[in-house]
């Protein structure tokens, strides 16, 4: 009975053993395929010893996308932009042409933009640099432009779900914002299912049906052919409203002194505007087939509400953009797209808000979604940015276009996890892609190894547990080095600014000289110094 | 080769971001050579004490680096506080020292657990900077040491118990490392006696043994770890972009997987014990299985509700002081051992809610006649109606445990009464197809009767050797597939 009883622990042990030495073995078999189902390496030692696994590399995956689906026309889509161009600027000569913009001014100063201060103090760990491509050095233009202007600078991202509900570009407002002036959240749609996800403003619509260009083979007619880079066309119903209240959620969006609402009226209608929940407004709009916009100005616009009032069957809300002097950041993400869903929006409509805002920078997100793990050759992918940025250009003629690398993104397997091997190829392509067509580049994933990667991102809870998706405290860092690089360029053009004025104060010098010298012989005309102090009285 | 040796090296190095747990490939190495060892020292009590205590200290390194000298610590101050509560007299005498053992132990609960929580809270009310001290470091499973060592000097001044002749016998029963950083709380009157026994493990124990590690691992390191990262994680982290349907799948899922994750950990301690012939109690019993609140206490952390209920409730007054006094007694007691869990205003939250359950259920039993504690004693319907409520309710609590604050506890609910949308069902079934097929495992097990527990562990007891070796390569390999397999993506997204 003793001997029976120590056996048992004695049994325990050679059980204990046995597994381990059986697992040593079963550490051996390589990674296999079964049935379709991936068998991983069950390496019981992957502490001590890591086997390298032996990958082939796979072609471009197929398909990684529908072509056919995103056909481009990019000479038709020219001709539509030159359209809108060409009708614009004979619009004074026209006999009687609808109204764009309704206007209601409650302000009794126009807003101006503060004095932007370089501060060349860095918020990132190690500066990762935007790589210029262009010829012409369109960073560097909008750099002079960010810290000359006295006039909104303009800033449009368009990504995927990586920055959806604002994240990351709330933070690229906030530093841009603070350095070089503007409050405002920006571009925020009129309805959409992700809008309670949005911190960076708070929205409440009411009888709106929502569109999203992804499922635009679902869309119906018409409102499939009037999609703007935002991604949603919202149907109202008579009646319908929406309402936006500014928060705290960053710096500079409590309050802000502009507000636009972007929406097409082809037959007309009766809108409201109310603004903080005290003053409204009506327009009656005539009805046009073009983009229109309905302006508030006022000096501390807290909230807003648009609400139809009439003629909402063929009305189509895009949503507001809420800003002031200075820059206006507007996040244009479309969940799953890879860039291309941009070929399915209307020119034309993209033509027609850029003539009322202008565009000064486009920035490129997108990548995250092609990527698979195994593949590394991204050609046709690389075309296709090569089009959407062509397309960009297109559409918003005034603007440089920034192409943002693929961020960093990890995938789980036998050693733990690590960073997805496709990575780098498809930097490359995005590079090569932004090289090709003339326009920046800017490596997140860099920025974002320059922070620990994504893998630290994780553990700080800066980003989803799928080692993909940044959160507002990863979208936080990511933004703060994208400003960085921005402040370094304009920090450069700080310097160009400074060396022009001081190259030009001989010239300004004689001019004051040769302005003494006439003096006597202007009696009664009044000088620069006595002109003066009436302008700045004024 | 020295790759090899710097790679040893550093794992056997203390490393506060990877503890010593019991589903690791280290532990694996280790316990097979710790139990060869054991083996060869099984008569002779000292060698194999001393030896069971060293290689505990160093598990305990492993996680906590130098802080098992405050193992050490407690240990001895409460073996000499024990072993002179026996030797005094005077009552009074005997309140002074039971009532040091008690602050002590307390006092570094307090110190260890509550202080960062205590500043931050004090910063809050008083604004940034009111408490400046260095963040504190956290013992690992100083809640569970601290909370078995004061079982020991109680039960000494009650007089259940004889303290030990021996602080190395003391230390062994604080530290024995498979219950060390989570449990069960094992009572010093049922462990101190098993410490100098020659170790005696019977077929049974063996199979049982296996059946627990197995099932342990399973529960831990196949269901509760997958669906975690999986789909849990990612809906409490973003409760907005996600359905009422997947906020509520959440829940559900949060439930599984602290249960599997807690009590596969417990069932893999006590099969360790039992392969070393010791015997703990069961801490978890199909908690769900529940009919009533009070029926959920009894099947959920065992060891802990039974000592709550042994030092805190019945220190209290319990229920001899009228009824006011027992519900309020019910209520203090379950907000205690919410703030036990950790120290956070949603535990106490936590802890309240299942305060006032109980203590309404208790009011309930009073008042309503024929009203059944367990579900066993009650008819079908009853039953059935009784565990979905009692689930549910329990799932309120989980929700409050879990979600990162009160707004984002409150924006699930808001999305599973006010955004549904059972259109999605179907693309979230197939999207996370892999987690809902282990949640409804996990809970088809967990309905499984006794008896099927039994025939399985029956299963395993009579398996030839060969055969028990199979069944656990086949987990371990399970194991580490679902661990290193690739992470479901955000299907909503899509990117």
């Amino acid at each position: 009975m003793k001997r029976q009883q120590e056996d048992y622990i004695l049994r325990g042990w050679k059980i204990a053993l046995w597994v381990l030495l059986v697992m040593v073995g079963v550490s051996l078999v390589p990674p296999v395929t079964l049935g379709g189902v991936e068998l991983r390496r069950a390496n019981i030692f992957a502490d001590l010893y890591r086997f390298e696994e032996r990958t082939t590399p796979q072609e471009e995956a197929t398909p990684l996308f529908d072509e056919a689906e995103f056909e481009v026309d990019l000479e038709a889509v020219s001709q539509q932009v030159e359209a809108v161009q060409q009708q614009l600027a004979q619009a004074d000569t026209l006999p009687h042409e609808a109204p764009t913009e309704y206007r209601w001014a409650l302000n009794e100063q126009q807003p101006t933009r503060t004095e932007p201060t370089i501060n060349p103090a860095r918020y990132s760990s190690r500066l990762t640099p935007i790589e210029d491509f262009s010829q012409e050095g369109l960073i560097a233009a909008f750099c002079d432009t960010l810290i000359e202007a006295s006039r909104p600078i303009r800033i449009a991202v368009l990504g995927d779900s990586f920055i959806e509900g604002d994240i990351l570009t709330a933070d690229l407002r906030e530093r841009l914002q603070t350095a070089f002036g503007g409050r405002g959240t920006g571009f925020t749609p009129m309805a959409s299912p992700l809008t309670g996800f949005r911190r960076s403003i708070k929205t409440q619509s009411k009888g709106w049906t929502s569109y999203n260009i992804m499922q635009h083979k679902s869309v119906p007619a018409p409102y499939n052919e009037q999609f703007f880079v935002s991604g949603w066309v919202c149907r109202p119903t008579d009646g319908a409203s929406t309402r936006w209240e500014e928060t705290t959620f960053r710096k500079q969006l409590d309050s802000c002194s502009v507000a636009r609402v972007l929406f097409r009226s082809p037959a007309s209608s009766r809108i409201q505007l109310i603004v903080n929940d005290s003053l409204n407004h009506e327009f009656r709009i005539e009805g046009a087939d073009k983009v229109r916009q309905a302006v508030v100005e006022a000096d501390h616009i807290r909230s807003l509400e648009f609400k139809v009032l009439e003629g909402a069957s063929s009305m189509v809300g895009y949503g507001a953009i809420f800003e002031d002097g200075g820059v206006v950041v507007d996040n244009y993400s479309v969940r799953s797209n890879n860039g291309q869903a941009i070929f399915r929006t209307n020119p034309t409509i993209n033509a027609e808000i850029n003539a009322m805002l202008g565009y000064d920078l486009v920035i490129l997100q997108y990548g995250l979604n092609i990527m698979q793990a195994g593949v590394h050759k991204y050609t046709s992918y690389g075309q296709q940015i090569e089009k959407v940025i062509t397309y960009c250009r297109q559409c918003f003629p005034s603007a440089a276009i920034l192409v943002m690398g693929v961020s960093d993104r990890a995938i789980k397997n036998e050693n733990g996890v690590e960073t997805m091997d496709a990575i780098p190829y498809m930097i490359d392509c995005q590079r090569t892609a932004a090289r090709n067509q003339g326009a920046a580049f800017w490596s997140t994933f860099d920025a974002m190894q320059a922070e620990g990667g994504i893998r630290e991102f994780v553990t700080k809870g800066w980003a989803g547990k799928d080692f993909t998706h940044i959160n507002y405290g990863g979208g936080r860092r990511v933004a703060w080095a994208l400003f960085d690089a921005i402040n370094d360029e304009a920090a450069k053009a700080a310097e160009r600014r400074k060396r022009r004025l001081e190259a030009a104060k001989p010239v300004i010098d004689s001019m004051e000289q040769l302005e003494q010298l006439l003096k006597p012989l202007e009696s009664g005309a009044p000088t620069f110094e006595e002109a003066a102090p009436t302008v700045i009285e004024r | 080769m020295e790759e090899l040796l710097t790679n040893i090296e550093a794992l056997l190095q203390y490393n506060p971001l990877s503890p010593l747990i019991f589903s690791s490939g280290l532990f694996l190495y280790l316990f097979v050579g710790f139990l060869g060892l054991y083996w060869v020292l099984r008569n002779t009590t000292h060698a194999r004490i001393l030896y069971v205590v060293a290689f505990s200290l160093y598990f305990y390194f492993k996680s906590s680096g130098w802080y098992f000298v405050l193992l050490i610590l407690v240990a001895t101050y409460d073996y000499l506080i024990g072993y002179s509560l026996y030797f005094t007299r005077s009552p009074r005498g005997r309140k002074w020292l039971v009532g040091a053992s008690v602050v002590i132990n307390l006092a570094l609960l307090g110190y260890f657990k509550y202080t960062n929580f205590l500043g931050d809270l004090a910063n809050q009310l008083f604004g940034a900077g009111f408490l400046e001290f260095q963040n504190i470091f956290l013992p690992v499973g100083i809640s569970f040491f601290i909370f078995q060592s004061m079982s020991y000097t109680i039960d000494i001044y009650r007089g259940q118990l004889h303290p030990l002749d021996s602080w190395l016998d003391y230390l062994f029963y604080l530290s024995f490392f498979p219950q060390l950083v989570a449990g069960p709380i094992v009572r010093a009157s049922h462990f101190i006696p098993q410490i100098r026994r020659r170790p005696l493990v019977t077929r049974e124990m063996l199979g049982s043994a296996l059946f627990l590690i197995l099932t342990g691992l399973f529960k831990k390191a196949v269901i509760s770890d997958y669906i975690a990262l999986n789909f849990v994680d990612r809906i409490f982290d973003e409760p907005l972009l996600y359905s009422g349907f997947e906020c509520l799948m959440g829940i559900y899922g949060y439930a599984l997987q602290i249960y599997c994750d807690f009590s596969g950990y417990s069932d893999m301690a006590i099969g360790l014990a039992l392969l070393m012939g010791f015997h703990f109690p069961k801490n978890f019993d199909a908690p769900y299985r529940s009919a009533t609140i009070t029926e959920f206490w009894r099947r959920w952390h065992i060891s802990l509700s039974s000592w709550l209920r042994d030092y805190l409730y019945i220190s209290l007054g319990g229920n001899r002081k009228g009824k006011g006094r027992t519900y309020l007694n019910l209520l203090l007691t379950m907000l205690l051992g919410g703030l036990w869990h950790g120290a956070a205003v949603r535990f106490i939250l936590w802890g309240a809610l299942h305060g006032v359950a109980l203590a309404l259920h208790k009011m309930w039993l009073a008042v309503v006649p024929g009203a059944k504690v367990l579900g066993k004693d009650m008819n079908p319907v009853m039953r059935l109606m009784g565990i979905l409520f009692t689930f549910h309710l329990v799932c309120l609590g989980w929700l409050v445990f879990r979600a990162d604050s009160m707004q984002s506890a409150g924006l699930m609910l808001h999305q599973i009464f006010a955004a549904f949308d059972t259109k999605l069902i179907p693309q979230i079934l197939s999207g996370y197809s892999g987690a809902f097929l282990l949640i409804a495992i996990g809970y088809l097990l967990h309905a499984v009767p006794d008896r099927g527990d039994r025939w399985l562990r029956g299963v395993i007891t009579r398996a030839p050797m060969g055969w028990q070796v199979a069944m656990a390569v086949a987990m371990i390999w399970l194991v580490m597939q679902v661990k290193s397999s690739d992470i479901q993506p955000f299907i909503y997204f899509q990117f």
